[in-house]
């Protein structure tokens, strides 16, 4: 069976900018955060996935299909949400369908009265006068309804209260029960993937750090700390993000090089955020295998 | 075909505001046309109000993150170039009748001759009302077509806020050229003689407006459609 998306050696340069040979792929029927701090190249990634941007290398593949070749139908299977909502705003939430449902032909309309009814989205309202979370909901409303098999969402949760990143945490984790639908889903607050994300793809300064399961990413890596007297110089050689204080240290160290550290150096798992701020704080310096 | 049937309708849905709003503008150039005696004005005004119009597609979709809408729906780039350029013309075809209508009724409230052209409703150019009349639409359709044909692909490459100056840029333009073609040919030179053929033949000066402003706007087409190709959205 293809994977529900494929992504490989994928590059894309601008003056300030690289995306260096990012590789991933999505099962069909899970959940994958992509996650990396502001800048990292996750909207960059998702744009070349939509064929917005144009790529300088590598190929994507969506459900088996290249996304160039077969634009038209890739996008028929690709529902998409947006950290910003791109419909006009003086539209009424009724208005966004006859706008939108000529483009599918997979479009069902009973599904998006009953997005609508069960996201409490009014008919009648104009999309400026939606708050943030109901157009984050309308996004996916629309995203949902015309059979996709695979959602792609850029930031969704980021500007929501922690009620509403709830709800559209479950309504993704409904989505995918069936078994055959997919969500590729980037983000900066990495609690959300804590609770909903199969796998991980960790992205820094446009490149691919780690791409796994998510309990392959927390296992993959060990924090430790300890007083300033355990950091010899091997130690701190191999700690990604180090943190020095009067007190002691702490960082982050690949798991395999755990053994050996004295008895004296704390180890814990780590969480998703540990990962990420670390890595970002070490600034690329250390090559992270996969 | 169905998918620049679809993007039309898009664009038409996203620029709808425009379409409902400034048409009545369009009163206050019958309105000018009919107290001033000028019925050709109406026209002209008629004209320059759908080029903002059918630049307000470019407009909206800018304040709305509009191209990321397009860019994620099931449409090539060309259908939407190709569908925008649909649009605009749709909306300079109904302008251009819309225009000779009103410039009608003008003439009538006014009760002076469609071609009249001042304030006692003299001619401008005695004996070649229906002439004037007849090549002001003409003129006014080529006009329609040559301010889309500059402004589609600036702001397909740049976006509508950094370059809707560009708007105005083609009614500069043609008014430097006439500025610049008057001072510097005799205008007289054997101009009855094709005035004397031109009024013997009272369609051709809409069919040279017509075909003028087409050819603008495919050379547009191609060079927006490059243009849109490359662009990152």
């Amino acid at each position: 069976m293809n994977d529900a998306l494929e992504v490989v050696d994928l590059h894309k340069t601008y003056p300030e900018f690289t995306l260096d040979r990012v590789s991933f792929s999505l099962p069909p029927g899970y959940i994958m955060g992509f996650v990396g701090q502001n800048g990292a190249g996750k909207t960059t990634t998702i744009r070349l996935i939509l064929n917005m941007a144009i790529r300088d290398g590598g190929e994507i593949h969506v459900f088996g299909r290249d996304n160039i070749r077969d634009e038209m139908a890739v996008k028929q299977d690709i529902g998409t949400v947006f950290d910003e909502i791109f419909f006009v705003d003086s539209w009424r939430v009724r208005e966004v369908e006859m706008a939108i449902r000529r483009f599918y032909s997979g479009w069902d309309s009973s599904a998006f009265a009953g997005y609508l009814q069960e996201f409490a989205l009014p008919l009648g309202k104009r999309v400026r006068e939606l708050s943030r979370g109901m157009k984050m909901k309308l996004m996916l409303a629309v995203a949902m309804s015309h059979g996709a098999k695979l959602l792609v969402l850029d930031e969704p949760t980021s500007g929501l209260d922690p009620l509403a990143r709830d709800e559209l945490l479950d309504i993704l984790r409904a989505y995918i029960a069936d078994g055959d639908k997919s969500v590729f889903f980037s983000t900066h607050i990495t609690p959300d993937l804590e609770r909903i994300a199969d796998y991980i793809t960790l992205i820094d300064r446009g490149r691919v750090l780690y791409t796994g399961t998510k309990d392959g990413l927390l296992e993959h890596f060990t924090l430790v700390s300890g007083s300033t007297d355990d950091l010899t110089d091997t130690l701190r050689a191999g700690i990604i993000g180090l943190s020095l204080t009067r007190s002691g240290f702490t960082g982050l160290i690949h798991t395999d090089a755990v053994k050996g550290l004295p008895a004296s150096i704390h180890t814990q798992e780590p969480t998703i955020d540990d990962v990420v701020i670390h890595i970002g704080k070490d600034g690329g310096r250390h090559e992270t295998d996969q | 075909m169905r998918r620049i049937s679809n993007a039309v309708r898009l664009d038409y849905r996203t620029g709808r505001f425009y379409l409902l709003i400034y048409p009545l503008l369009f009163l206050v150039g019958l309105v000018i046309g009919a107290v001033a005696k000028m019925p050709i004005f109406t026209v002209v005004l008629t004209i320059v109000l759908a080029v903002f119009i059918s630049s307000g597609v470019f407009s909206i979709n800018e304040r709305n993150h509009g191209e990321r809408l397009y860019g994620t729906l099931p449409l090539a780039r060309k259908d939407v170039v190709l569908g925008r350029y649909v649009f605009g013309l749709t909306i300079g075809v109904a302008a251009t009748v819309i225009a000779g209508m009103l410039g009608y009724l003008a003439s009538r409230i006014a009760g002076v001759s469609m071609g009249a052209f001042g304030p006692k409703g003299g001619s401008f150019v005695p004996g070649y009302d229906s002439l004037l009349f007849w090549a002001a639409i003409g003129l006014a359709f080529c006009y329609f077509c040559f301010s889309m044909a500059i402004a589609f692909p600036i702001y397909f490459r740049f976006g509508f806020s950094k370059s809707y100056v560009f708007t105005m840029l083609p009614l500069y333009l043609v008014v430097l050229a006439t500025l610049l073609i008057t001072r510097k040919l005799n205008l007289t030179l054997d101009a009855g003689s094709v005035l004397d053929y031109l009024a013997g033949h009272l369609y051709l000066p809409p069919i040279i407006g017509v075909a003028a402003g087409l050819v603008f706007l495919v050379v547009s087409f191609l060079i927006a459609n490059s243009v849109y190709a490359r662009k990152e959205i």
